[in-house]
């Protein structure tokens, strides 16, 4: 209630200044977003792990940096890709590639969850049906870069929405509240 | 009252999260001076089978294998993910690369691979998108990415080109029989359970 009476209490200059300044937040997380992309030449160049199908070297709630690199991709590459038809994009290994003698650029790609273990089961059955391979334009980005933990707000704000929303809410009072705007 | 409060927790916050910022990036920075010495190699023993299938061909090759990963560990290593790439040049593609085999090594003491009959992991991680493999000329690249405790990840590899070439004539697989390069002659490499283990170590 304490920041209703304050809000109140500001003429429409104040108002004014407020809301340009919120903007200026928004716009500048926004540019610095875009920036990266522009950069990395990656999608999404920023990545929360969902899932623990790259455990132990990845587990959720770590973050991890994408990079789309001028090489075409190779066997070995953490690659997040997106297949068509699924929302949530996935972080696996490439374990073969067959590239195209008349066309570099036409990759046939295969992924699978968990090199090194011996199950042998491959992602086919995660592509959509009839798309045996991965292609080019399915590679969000190759994973370049790693940091532990940071993402598990993330998580946490993922399996609870309300929290999210609890959050915006908050930060938005806090800034339309502060003295110094 | 309580915009103080907020302004002091901010500060902290920006501040924390500035020194844990600098801290990461100077200790992937090290990484850069770690010095490493690793010793790789690699050879063709022969070839177990070399099959005609629906849509391709496929072959099953057996490599001897001496790794020693050991120098790679630096301190802000976390594991090192080890693979043997199989790759051919066919009419149809300019690159065919594929994982016969791979290993997660979460220390030290695990880095010194010694694979006498290192066979592919999976059954179908040899094949080709036709039918070319016969009299196929192929390279063998051993390769490992480093994953850090935090910060850049990196991969090294050594080459080894034109290491073997298959068999000119398709041949039914036998586990344990395998044909020589260069020639038709046959021996026995003794498939032992551990060959497909990804852990396979003699410090």
């Amino acid at each position: 209630m304490e920041f209703l009476s304050e809000l109140g209490r500001m003429n429409k200059r104040q108002m004014l200044m407020q809301g340009i300044n919120v903007g200026m937040i928004i716009t500048s997380a926004l540019m610095i977003w875009k920036s990266l992309i522009l950069c990395t030449g990656s999608e999404s160049p920023v990545v929360v792990v969902l899932s623990g199908s790259m455990e132990p070297g990845f587990y959720r709630g770590d973050i991890l940096f994408l990079y789309q690199p001028k090489q075409p991709a190779q066997t070995g590459d953490i690659i997040v890709f997106n297949t068509d038809g699924r929302d949530i994009p996935i972080v696996h290994r490439i374990i073969k590639v067959h590239e195209r003698a008349s066309n570099s650029s036409q990759l046939d790609i295969l992924t699978k969850a968990r090199p090194g273990d011996n199950n042998w089961g491959d992602d086919r059955s995660l592509y959509p049906k009839g798309q045996p391979w991965l292609n080019t334009g399915h590679i969000m980005g190759k994973v370049v870069g790693f940091l532990p933990h940071i993402g598990g707000a993330t998580i946490v704000m993922n399996d609870y929405p309300w929290l999210k929303y609890a959050l915006i809410a908050a930060l938005g009072m806090a800034v339309l509240t502060s003295k110094e705007g | 009252m309580s915009s103080t409060w907020i302004s002091r927790g901010n500060a902290l916050l920006t501040f924390v999260g500035s020194v844990l910022a600098a801290m990461a990036i100077a200790t992937t920075c090290t990484d850069y001076i770690h010095r490493s010495d690793p010793k790789v190699a690699c050879s063709f023993v022969g070839t177990e089978g070399l099959q005609k299938e629906f849509g391709h061909d496929r072959a099953h090759v057996v490599l001897n294998l001496t790794a020693d990963l050991r120098s790679e560990f630096s301190w802000n290593t976390k594991q090192i993910f080890v693979y043997v790439n199989f790759e051919f040049k066919t009419r149809k593609n300019a690159r065919n690369q594929m994982v016969m085999w791979s290993a997660i090594l979460e220390d030290k003491e695990h880095a010194y691979i010694h694979l006498p009959a290192l066979r592919a992991q999976y059954p179908y991680a040899l094949t080709d998108q036709g039918f070319n493999l016969r009299g196929r000329e192929f390279d063998v690249t051993v390769a490992w990415n480093v994953m850090p405790r935090v910060g850049v990840l990196y991969t090294r590899k050594r080459t080894f080109p034109g290491i073997g070439r298959l068999p000119e004539a398709y041949l039914q697989p036998t586990l344990g029989r395998v044909q020589l390069p260069g020639s038709t002659e046959m021996a026995d490499v003794p498939a032992a359970a551990h060959d497909m283990e990804p852990h396979y170590y003699t410090a």
